[in-house]
């Protein structure tokens, strides 16, 4: 039934440097070690998008994204001006029967990275926290420092929990870079459930807070597939509560979901501080 | 009171900076990608008053416009011929193209449930001479959710056509058993649909297995191309939003690679198509059919569509800095070409673009000359030989990308002009 294939290149080319971005970009821990030195075929690496995030905009990052087997693998490299791209960290996913599963490698920086000193470890971070907050706020993580795998079965973090784990680390190579001062501050925040009235399913809500407390006037954004959603500013007290509208449904769709909703802080990033982007799963009522 | 006047004018323009400069800093991601969209719509009131709007209807924060058309779920629009082979049969918020073949129909979407498709599409396609030997073969389904296949059911047990769906939306399966479309191979491709040439293209976003389609339909005689929409409105999610835009994006690379000249949109309170099917209803289809926009404007309404996704994608990730895609539009200054040197302006929303190189080209003799744009986005040249009155000249611009912009490409045709005495095509 289906005629010869015809593809467009121009297309394609287009696609490889938007999938870096989009979901469903990552792989297994597995191939991840393969990255250690590159392949040597070489991937095909396109500028890595900008992301606000991160504060060496000058780095030149590429991304590379390869499918391997029935993992999805994303390549962040350094590529100097001339030079071969060379790989810093490599995130990989799966999909089973079990959920979905990210692991993020980190590799050993280039000797000629080092002219850059602690900011290209500082940056690589980062632009990791803004590649993993674009992935499934559902998936299972892991993170892998420099000569380590990982082989954690379930992973063991959360997306929220990778986040964080990101943001430690980015803590740490900014104190290790002794440089204070030079990088921005990252104010950690989280997401917690709260109670909500039983009597209405689609009645949302989760308390946003920083590293001092409740935060105010913070928006928040509700998602529940197939398509409901709806936004909340958070209160005093750091509660942010809204009713899931069903955007585009049909007529027979209004009965309740059962899928999780998802809570999404999508961060503030300022001059002087940033505010971090992070998520919450909240079960779907009973 | 005249003394204090210069000082009073500086405070005030002191005051004005300020203000200007605040709301300049003040200006999120967001809001720059919302006022490309805006821009990018140009002087099209029908574009801005439908597709920008709705497009733009998450990051407007103007859901409602969505939730009130919904509304019309169940207002019928009588089954309208908008092509010389294709009908238009649904509600004013979604609906089913019949396309006649010489072998059969080929429907897309399924529609809402059985007893839409038993009331309307039934004696529809019995109206449109649907027997055993011209069946209804194939149906295309634009993606899974309910209100584009919840009629399925029904046509396999009548109709018995070959049902067309993306894989990523057919979860723990499907009662009608669709052949799936690989959603994970995003690549443009063409497919035989009930015997009908067809290009899809997984466009996921608005769902994993929605898919785009570009077809060929007959108005007045001449083959035109038409796109279909495969799933419009985003979710809040980021990586959905994100494939939705990186899908927008192919989009536009589709309708430009094939030069769609029209759309069939299921959802057709989304760009206005219900005004048309309307305006086909009071008066008859004009020549060009109503659903003929033109290319450029079927290009620049997926401009705007996607600014308005890339609005939605930086509200809800602070990290995303997207450039803006601007549409360009250019034009033959007036009496030129002229028989020895032509002059054409490249502008946008933003104002005329200067430093870009336009060509300039008679396809039929091979005569072509290059120049940049000066301030004022005006490029000119000497092109030899030119025939007034019978050399048809081409201006192009293809379009160039900077840290903050993509220029999208430009073209006009003109025929050359003798004296200021012109004739445009």
């Amino acid at each position: 039934m289906t005629m010869p294939t015809r593809r467009m290149d121009t297309l394609g080319r287009r696609l490889r440097a938007g999938v870096a971005i989009a979901a469903g970009c990552l792989l297994g821990a597995a191939h991840a070690a393969k990255w250690r030195g590159g392949d040597e075929a070489g991937p095909d690496y396109v500028p890595a998008p900008r992301s606000a995030l991160v504060g060496r905009q000058d780095l030149p990052f590429r991304l590379a994204q390869e499918q391997r087997g029935e993992s999805t693998v994303t390549i962040l490299a350094w590529q100097a001006a001339g030079g071969q791209a060379v790989p810093l960290s490599v995130m990989a996913l799966s999909r089973s029967r079990n959920g979905t599963r990210l692991s993020v490698q980190r590799l050993a920086l280039p000797d000629l990275a080092k002219k850059e000193g602690g900011d290209l470890d500082v940056a690589t971070l980062e632009y990791l926290y803004t590649l993993v907050l674009r992935q499934d706020p559902e998936a299972q993580y892991c993170l892998a420092d420099v000569g380590q795998g990982c082989d954690a079965d379930p992973y063991p973090y959360s997306h929220a929990g990778m986040l964080l784990q990101l943001a430690r680390a980015r803590q740490h190579a900014v104190d290790s870079a002794g440089r204070p001062g030079a990088s921005v501050p990252w104010q950690l925040m989280s997401l917690a459930p709260t109670e909500m009235p039983d009597t209405d399913p689609d009645e949302v809500g989760i308390r946003i807070s920083g590293e001092q407390g409740p935060m105010a006037g913070l928006t928040i954004f509700f998602n529940q597939a197939p398509h409901a959603s709806c936004a909340a500013q958070s209160t005093a007290d750091g509660l942010a509560t809204c009713h899931l509208v069903d955007q585009h449904g049909d007529d027979d769709a209004h009965g309740h979901s059962k899928a999780p909703v998802l809570a999404l802080f999508p961060g503030d990033i300022r001059a002087d501080r940033v505010l971090l982007p992070t998520t919450l799963v909240l079960n779907a009522k009973p | 009171m005249h003394q204090n006047r210069p000082r009073f004018t500086r405070i005030v323009a002191a005051v004005l900076a300020l203000s200007t400069t605040h709301l300049a800093m003040a200006q999120t991601q967001s809001d720059l990608h919302r006022d490309a969209a805006t821009r990018n719509v140009g002087n099209d009131a029908f574009m801005m008053k439908y597709a920008r709007a709705f497009y733009c209807n998450l990051p407007d924060n103007n859901n409602a416009i969505v939730i009130a058309a919904r509304a019309t779920n169940s207002v019928r629009i009588p089954l309208t011929q908008i092509f010389d082979n294709v009908w238009y049969v649904g509600s004013r918020y979604v609906g089913q193209y019949m396309i006649k073949t010489d072998t059969g129909i080929v429907q897309v979407d399924a529609g809402n449930n059985a007893a839409e498709m038993q009331n309307y599409n039934y004696p529809a396609l019995q109206s449109l001479g649907v027997s055993a030997s011209y069946p209804l073969k194939a149906v295309l389904l634009t993606h899974g959710h309910g209100d584009h296949d919840g009629g399925a059911m029904y046509l396999r047990d009548n109709f018995n056509p070959q049902f067309f769906l993306g894989s990523g939306d057919l979860g723990s399966g499907k009662p009608y058993s669709p052949t799936p479309i690989d959603s994970t191979d995003l690549s443009m491709r063409q497919l035989s649909i009930g015997g009908m040439p067809i290009t899809v293209l997984p466009t996921p976003g608005h769902t994993p297995g929605s898919t785009s389609a570009v077809l060929t339909v007959k108005d007045g005689g001449k083959d035109v191309k038409v796109l279909i929409n495969g799933g419009q409105s985003m979710t809040s999610s980021i990586p959905q939003v994100a494939q939705y835009l990186d899908s927008i994006e192919r989009t536009y690379a589709m309708a430009k690679a094939t030069h769609v000249d029209g759309v069939m949109t299921p959802h057709v309170y989304w760009d206005g198509s219900q005004i048309m099917l309307d305006d086909v209803n009071a008066r008859g289809r004009t020549s060009p059919s109503q659903f003929i926009y033109g290319h450029e404007t079927v290009l620049r309404q997926l401009a705007v569509a996607r600014e308005c996704s890339a609005a939605w994608l930086t509200k809800l990730d602070a990290t995303a800095v997207l450039p803006v895609w601007r549409v360009n539009t250019i034009a033959f200054l007036g009496g030129n070409p002229t028989p020895n040197k032509v002059a054409a302006k490249l502008q946008n929303g933003w104002g005329a673009l200067a430093s870009q190189k336009v060509s300039f080209s008679v396809p039929e003799t091979g005569a072509s000359c290059t120049a940049t744009t000066n301030a004022d986005g005006v490029a000119s040249c000497d092109i030899h030989p030119l025939r007034p009155h019978k050399d048809k000249v081409t201006a192009s611009f293809a379009g160039a990308t900077s840290a903050g912009f993509v220029d999208l490409p430009a073209e006009t045709t003109a025929l050359a002009c003798s004296n200021g005495n012109c004739k445009t095509n």
